[in-house]
């Protein structure tokens, strides 16, 4: 019965990801399991415990740094159905924000919600202001009752227009900016024939590159380097974790990169690849 | 950064539309004169929606563009909640020009006027962006006979192919069918069009296809220039607006337009055909004989000013009484202007 069962959500799931069509069978059969074999108790909630993917929600309210400030960007753009590309010019928007001025009497998490909100505006992807207000308003005070249409959400609503056309204003109006994107992309698509390996090992490098890029927006070198620099060095340091996945490639005769741009040095390879590391330290250090 | 809104010395007040006020000003550091658009707020739905939007595009795209031919943004400042921008000073626009009855066109003249469309068309493409609103009256021309593209509010980039677009853009006479029928997914086909109604209506002096609804404007197409079929447009069946139109034959080009040249009725041909994939693109279309042909374009300096400004000598910047629409915000006109922003799946 269980399977009939399974195959109805299985089908119904079709059109979704994966990871949540295996979620779905992977705790099913851990049921039947338990069940089954009479299981104690701790072992069950031990399992599922493994099942999760630790992610702890961070209570946004007891920091105060950009480094939290970001994934807060992060975690309300992925809530509000945002693409990479728009959250990750709100993180953009947002250290130039606070690269432009000296003293900070602004909270963090307003400028925030402002930059996400320009964002949405510039790559044309529509958010409705009472939807942002809703969901950075929960993300921050997580278990608040919905806030009511009355002063507060009137307040909440002038501070993030004010604080939209603040940031407007630092920007001096220059909304674009040259995302690592849109090299990493064609890059990663050029090597991949060099790099292919049968068992995958080249998808877990680029994908390990491209999570590197993303982690690397909670950082304000991001402004400091060229895009493409940032991307082949993204690159190069999920190479160096995983080992090269290719045998043609030998460093020793040239470093792979140089056949894609000319105006790499090995320092400044190396400068932005410890930089993306740094990012790592950021959030021991807010605590 | 408040300091800007006095750098520049308001002259004259030049009009007021749905979005926003337009000055005429002078930038009392170069003494250059420029108009400077303010951007309204407080209109009622708008009102505390943040950034104008239509203003935000216009920001972005024109931030990044620099040609001849394209309305040059000089500057942009905020000044409480208001943003006002800067451009290069236009003294008229082709509609005013077209609408002039003292004027009269020579071959020349019409030619002169496409290339500048074409050769500013032709960059905006290049750079992947698309206007999605080219009719006269946002083709600006200044004292020297240049014309320039203005009104970026609609404009977009495109390429991404999984990247829908609203097909509600567009003034209506210059809508391309494919947008009429509901296309969601079209390119700089829907541009082209628009410029092969304007090169008409300088032909004509009157709008080409002034349709009175959607509907009517499709029939003003299809019953002038034939109604589509799947040999010339395959697939047209497959949008999802597509009505069926009873069999109008094409009208021939030679009896609307009997003054033209026929490399000139080629170029509008080409650039009208229902079919948008027919169309040539904006360097195509200057490839075409006509543009290399005599008589050549008019210099700058021999294109015809409106009586209005016509008998005032070029450095005296403070005519009087010259009355001009700055870019559709002054219009206020009978089209939906505003874009719906509708979700776009």
């Amino acid at each position: 019965m269980g399977k009939t069962k399974l195959s109805k959500v299985k089908s119904i799931t079709k059109s979704k990801n994966k990871s949540h069509k295996q979620k779905v069978k992977s705790h099913k059969k851990n049921k039947s399991i338990s069940k089954n074999k009479h299981r104690t108790k701790l072992r069950s909630e031990s399992q599922d415990k493994l099942q999760k993917p630790e992610a702890p929600l961070t209570n946004y309210l007891a920091y105060k740094s950009n480094y939290i400030a970001v994934r807060y960007i992060f975690e309300c753009g992925i809530k509000l159905g945002l693409k990479h590309i728009t959250i990750c010019s709100a993180a953009v928007y947002f250290h130039k924000f606070y690269e432009n001025i000296d003293e900070n009497p602004y909270d963090n998490y307003s400028i925030a919600s402002a930059t996400l909100y320009l964002a949405s505006k510039v790559h044309d992807e529509t958010v409705k202001l009472r939807d942002l207000i809703n969901v950075t308003y929960h993300t921050l005070h997580r278990d608040a009752a919905p806030i009511r249409l009355a002063e507060d959400y009137w307040n909440f609503r002038d501070s993030i227009v004010h604080a939209e056309m603040l940031t407007m204003r630092l920007l001096q109006f220059d909304t674009t900016f040259d995302h690592p994107h849109n090299y990493f992309l064609h890059y990663v698509q050029t090597v991949r024939p060099v790099f292919y390996s049968k068992h995958g090992k080249d998808i877990i490098v680029f994908k390990k590159a491209y999570d590197f890029l993303h982690d690397f927006y909670h950082s304000s070198d991001i402004l400091k380097y060229k895009p493409q620099h940032i991307a082949i060095a993204c690159m190069e340091l999920a190479i160096k974790v995983y080992g090269i996945p290719s045998q043609i490639i030998d460093y020793e005769v040239q470093p792979w990169y140089q056949a894609l741009i000319e105006d790499l040095d090995k320092d400044t390879l190396w400068n932005i690849m410890a930089a993306i590391m740094d990012t790592y330290d950021l959030e021991l250090t807010t605590d | 950064m408040d300091s800007k809104s006095k750098k520049y010395e308001i002259i004259e007040f030049l009009g007021e539309g749905q979005f926003a006020t337009v000055y005429k000003a002078k930038d009392s550091v170069t003494g250059n004169i420029v108009a400077v658009k303010k951007i309204k707020v407080g209109t009622v739905e708008d009102a505390k929606d943040g950034v104008n939007r239509t203003a935000l595009r216009e920001i972005k795209l024109l931030i990044e563009l620099d040609h001849e031919n394209i309305i040059a943004l000089f500057d942009v400042f905020g000044h409480l909640s208001n943003i006002s921008l800067v451009y290069d000073f236009m003294d008229t626009d082709l509609e005013v020009i077209i609408k002039d009855s003292s004027i009269v066109f020579t071959q020349s003249h019409i030619k002169a006027y496409t290339i500048m469309t074409l050769k500013g068309l032709e960059y905006l493409h290049m750079n992947w962006i698309l206007h999605r609103d080219l009719k006269p009256n946002n083709l600006l021309v200044n004292k020297k006979g240049v014309l320039k593209i203005a009104d970026f509010g609609l404009a977009k980039r495109f390429g991404t192919p999984d990247r829908l677009h609203t097909h509600r853009v567009v003034t209506r006479f210059y809508r391309a069918p494919e947008l009429l029928f509901g296309a969601r997914a079209y390119g700089p086909a829907v541009d082209i069009w628009a410029v092969g109604c304007i090169v008409a209506e300088l032909l004509l002096r009157v709008p080409f296809l002034p349709g009175e609804s959607d509907l009517d404007q499709l029939t003003k197409i299809f019953t002038t220039l034939g109604s589509p079929n799947e040999e010339t447009w395959p697939d047209v069946a497959k949008l999802s607006d597509y009505v069926v139109f009873k069999k109008f034959p094409a009208i021939p080009l030679r009896e609307i337009f009997t003054a033209a040249p026929n490399e000139l009725l080629d170029v509008i041909g080409g650039m009208l055909n229902v079919n948008p994939l027919k169309r040539p693109s904006c360097s195509e279309a200057l490839q075409m004989p006509y543009f290399s042909n005599r008589p050549p374009p008019s210099l700058g300096s021999q294109l015809p000013l409106p009586s209005c400004l016509r008998d005032s000598n070029p450095d005296d910047q403070d005519t009087k009484g010259q009355k001009r629409k700055f870019t559709d915000y002054l219009e206020g006109g009978t089209q939906p202007k505003r874009l719906v922003f509708d979700s776009l799946v």
